[in-house]
């Protein structure tokens, strides 16, 4: 494997030295590309108390194009699908290499605080969103409950 | 030299040209990408053969094909960028790579002309490869492209207004001497 940038290896200190509110972020031993993500749902949303997993990748072109990231813990939100993947646009159109893995973390963590309907990547969580958003965030907070569990 | 057919003991099949169809297929465009190195493909012959595929895949492929059309800006645009010295820095630090313009031994820097008023300075290095693909400031997304073609349209219209006016004078000057 090429030798990991300069770059890389700041974010990566940083992330570990100073830490986002909220998230935590590590590297995986056998590659360092790999991060391991933590993230605490947003106070006052559906999503509050819970622990979220995610995954994030950092490509080899990166910082030139966007990481890829992904939610392993199941949950209900317009905006990502069944297989955790995130509609996001700084994590597609919109990125640009001034952005970081921390300021990623942090747009995630507001989509989680205020989800989009109108711009839906899960079809059929959207659809219910907009019928009915109060009981949408119902099971928001249910999946929450269940699925977003402090590990042991 | 025998060939490949007579070493294998098979029949040579001359592959026909399916005529009946009226559209290109995907395959003739693949192709065409793979035999015509010079000529760079059609997204749209790309994209129409692809409309002619059915299922939501291929639309899906025809819109990112659609949207791929992010431009980046050329060598020379990037040779033409304001160059700034290092003295004129103070602690900055290049927002790509996030190290300290000053810490570099040898640094070339330049400043985008996305009208900010401090101005959005980078490693020439770290910009230049962005910049390649696309045309956009990574720090206000302002689109340099835009501002390259509104330039170009002005200064074509005033070399037109110029041309127009020399032209005019020239038929006054005629008129005096004839």
């Amino acid at each position: 494997m090429a030798a990991l940038p300069k770059r890389i290896i700041k974010e990566t200190e940083r992330l570990i030295s100073d830490p986002v509110p909220g998230i935590t972020a590590y590297p995986d031993e056998a590659n360092l590309r790999a991060f391991t993500v933590t993230m605490n749902g947003p106070d006052s949303s559906p999503y509050e108390k819970g622990i979220f997993d995610l995954e994030l990748y950092l490509p080899d072109d990166y910082p030139m194009c966007p990481p890829k990231v992904r939610f392993l813990t199941k949950i209900y939100h317009p905006n990502i699908d069944k297989l955790g993947r995130i509609c996001l646009d700084v994590l597609k159109d919109n990125w640009s290499p001034a952005l970081q893995i921390r300021t990623i973390l942090l747009s995630i963590q507001a989509l989680l605080a205020s989800p989009n309907p109108d711009d839906p990547l899960a079809n059929d969580v959207a659809d219910d969103w907009k019928k009915d958003e109060p009981k949408a965030i119902e099971v928001a907070k249910e999946w929450t409950a269940k699925y977003a569990k402090a590990k042991e | 030299m025998s060939t490949y057919e007579d070493e294998h003991n098979i029949t040579h099949r001359q592959t026909t040209p399916d005529n009946s169809r009226t559209h290109q297929t995907l395959s003739s465009v693949i192709n065409s990408f793979i035999t015509t190195t010079t000529n760079a493909p059609d997204m749209n012959e790309i994209a129409q053969a692809l409309q002619s595929m059915e299922g939501s895949i291929a639309s899906q492929l025809v819109e990112t094909l659609h949207n791929e059309k992010k431009q980046g800006l050329d060598d020379s645009y990037l040779d033409n960028l304001e160059r700034v010295n290092v003295k004129d820095l103070g602690d900055d630090d290049c927002p790509i790579c996030t190290n300290k313009f000053q810490d570099d031994k040898h640094p070339l820097i330049v400043k985008l002309p996305c009208g900010s008023k401090k101005g959005h300075i980078f490693d020439l290095d770290c910009i230049g490869p962005w910049l390649k693909m696309n045309s956009t400031c990574p720090l206000c997304r302002f689109d340099l492209l835009d501002l390259q073609k509104q330039r170009k349209e002005k200064l074509d219209k005033e070399l037109k207004q110029l041309r127009d006016e020399d032209s005019e004078e020239e038929e006054e000057d005629w008129d005096v001497y004839g």
